[in-house]
């Protein structure tokens, strides 16, 4: 039971060239576990997460995405839209614009049981019980609210709570504690938590907080250019980073010395030659100047660098 | 170098909107070559404090003191030079840089403000300037929209730097980097300070951030500055309830 993706690419046409957002990624995610895809903007981890709700131009994506045994890049728009909030649901990126500014919070989550069939009183009540179980204390007073009375932290439960109502087997969370301050982004932390004893479901979150993604989730993948360079368990992960560019990461977090890694992340458009992370990598020699490393299988995870192989 | 004293500012929204004290009695002391951390969460009013000391807003009330001169008594002409001494780093790379200028055309903009350098050399000035800040000369020629964050907050710094300020408003100049660009950015502005002197205001949310890079420390909550000390003492013996709680927080996503 999973989320597989095979040999996934997805290309984009731009003035410089054709550039490959996301590069042969190869990856499956368990149902029963949080699995966080980290890496810096422009890593490819976002379209990774559009790509597997079929939200980016058929054409764009190559590559084959298995839900289960079920092939859902061979499905058509209509059965996608099967699929898409009733099986594998997203929250967005941004809870201040993702929500209908002119509609009251609770509106919008009764309008998810409506759609799965449920009478007005009874997707009325069934609303409430999801706020006050996503730590709400007046879901009543919650839900008559409108998104501009909410603060960033209730937003983004909201958001979730819309996400969960119609009991997914996969959540995918874009970013959700993007731009939010340290109060607020413990509250989003409480909330997913929360959502997982809620449901059953898998949650996919996508996001550039290594704090979040070490606490909050089981396996950790860490995409670089488009590439996955490291997978693994999220405490083994974080306390013996394999990858190079892991272990740059990490050493860059405040509390851990903020090192900074040398050079910057390659334009998509110029990428270097062999392992696309040789310039900045310390150990970098001949071989990883010439030959691009596969992602090889390492003790519980999985790495992409020669001297792991 | 920097002292606020009492330093207020009341906005009022709407028709019948409440007045809303953003900034309420506010006072602090930044000694040259220091880096005071600014600490608080969003719309506790530390970014409005920031643009009051650059006089970028009005205030209501209160002192600005730069240089032993009282600023929020200048008017006009007289400012201007007080405008080259204090700058201020915003937050959003995207906005920092007007779109449709090159990064030179921007980086020769403080010339045209200020008497830094004659017509004929200001271009070979920029070009010996921008390698202390990691720029690449062929970043020169482009737009904003086609360089990274990482790199406009470089630029934003090197056009700052241009002027030679003595004391720099940042306002949570990394908040929309990855954190390792920010660890980039963050050592740059430290090289920065070593070698010019200049003090910061650092204004951030990020708690461990600010232990790193701040002597001093202030932590802001709904206008007012509740609690101000050295900054490893601060964080070895928080007095108010507040501060033990965002210290808390913090702690809390570093646990596993």
């Amino acid at each position: 039971m999973g989320l597989s993706l095979n040999d996934l690419c997805v290309r984009f046409a731009t003035p410089s060239g054709e550039v490959l957002a996301v590069n042969h990624a190869t990856v499956s995610f368990r149902q029963e576990e949080a699995t966080g895809i980290i890496g810096e903007t422009g890593s490819g981890k976002s379209v990774l997460g559009l790509s597997i709700l079929g939200l980016l131009p058929a054409a764009a994506v190559s590559g084959r995405i298995f839900l289960d045994k079920r092939e859902l890049t061979a499905l058509g728009e209509r059965e996608m839209c099967q699929i898409r909030g009733r099986e594998i649901a997203l929250v967005a990126q941004n809870p201040g614009t993702s929500l209908n500014p002119s509609l009251r919070a609770g509106r919008q989550i009764e309008e998810v049981f409506r759609l799965t069939g449920a009478g007005r009183r009874e997707a009325r009540a069934r609303t409430l019980a999801l706020l006050e179980r996503m730590g709400f204390s007046r879901p009543e007073e919650t839900a008559r609210r409108y998104p501009f009375e909410l603060s960033g932290g209730m937003r983004q439960r909201v958001l979730t709570a819309i996400a969960a109502a119609a009991q997914p087997r996969w959540i995918i969370a874009d970013e959700p504690t993007k731009g939010l301050d340290a109060v607020v982004r413990e509250q989003v932390y409480d909330t997913l938590r929360l959502s997982r004893r809620e449901g059953r479901w898998g949650l996919l979150v996508i996001t550039h907080d290594l704090l979040l993604a070490r606490k909050l989730c089981d396996r950790i993948v860490v995409m670089y250019c488009g590439r996955v360079v490291e997978t693994g368990p999220a405490p083994a992960l974080f306390a013996a980073p394999r990858h190079p560019y892991t272990q740059g990461l990490i050493a860059s977090l405040p509390h851990l010395g903020m090192k900074p890694m040398p050079g910057f992340s390659p334009a998509f458009t110029d990428q270097p030659s062999g392992c696309v992370f040789h310039p900045r990598c310390p150990y970098a020699e001949e071989r990883c100047r010439r030959e691009a490393p596969e992602l090889t299988a390492a003790g519980e995870g999985s790495v992409c660098c020669h001297r792991c192989a | 170098m920097l002292e606020v004293e009492n330093l207020s500012k009341t906005f009022r929204s709407g028709l019948a909107g409440r007045p809303c004290r953003a900034v309420d009695g506010v006072s602090l002391t930044v000694g040259p070559g220091q880096t005071y951390g600014l600490m608080g969460e969003s719309g506790c009013g530390k970014s409005t404090l920031g643009r009051l000391i650059t006089r970028l807003l009005p205030a209501d009330g209160g002192k600005v003191r730069f240089d032993g001169v009282d600023l929020l008594t200048i008017r006009g002409r007289a400012l201007k030079p007080y405008r080259r001494r204090m700058q201020i780093l915003f937050q959003h790379p995207d906005t920092a840089l007007n779109p449709r200028m090159t990064v030179l055309d921007s980086l020769r903009e403080p010339f045209l403000i200020h008497p830094l350098a004659e017509r004929g050399e200001r271009d070979d000035i920029i070009r010996e300037h921008i390698k202390h800040y990691g720029i690449q000369p062929e970043l020169l020629e482009r737009r904003a929209s086609q360089v990274s964050g990482g790199q406009i907050q470089r630029v934003a710094l090197a056009r700052i730097m241009l002027l030679r300020p003595e004391f720099i408003v940042l306002d949570e100049p990394t908040s929309m980097l990855d954190v390792s660009v920010q660890a980039q950015i963050m050592e740059l502005l430290g090289a920065v300070q070593a070698e010019t002197g200049v003090s910061y205001l650092l204004i951030s949310h990020d708690l461990d951030l600010l232990r790193r890079a701040s002597g001093y420390m202030g932590i802001m909550h709904r206008g007012k500055l509740i609690e101000q000390g050295a900054a490893e003492a601060l964080f070895e013996d928080p007095r108010q309830p507040y501060t033990q709680k965002l210290i808390r927080s913090f702690d809390r996503m570093k646990e596993l």
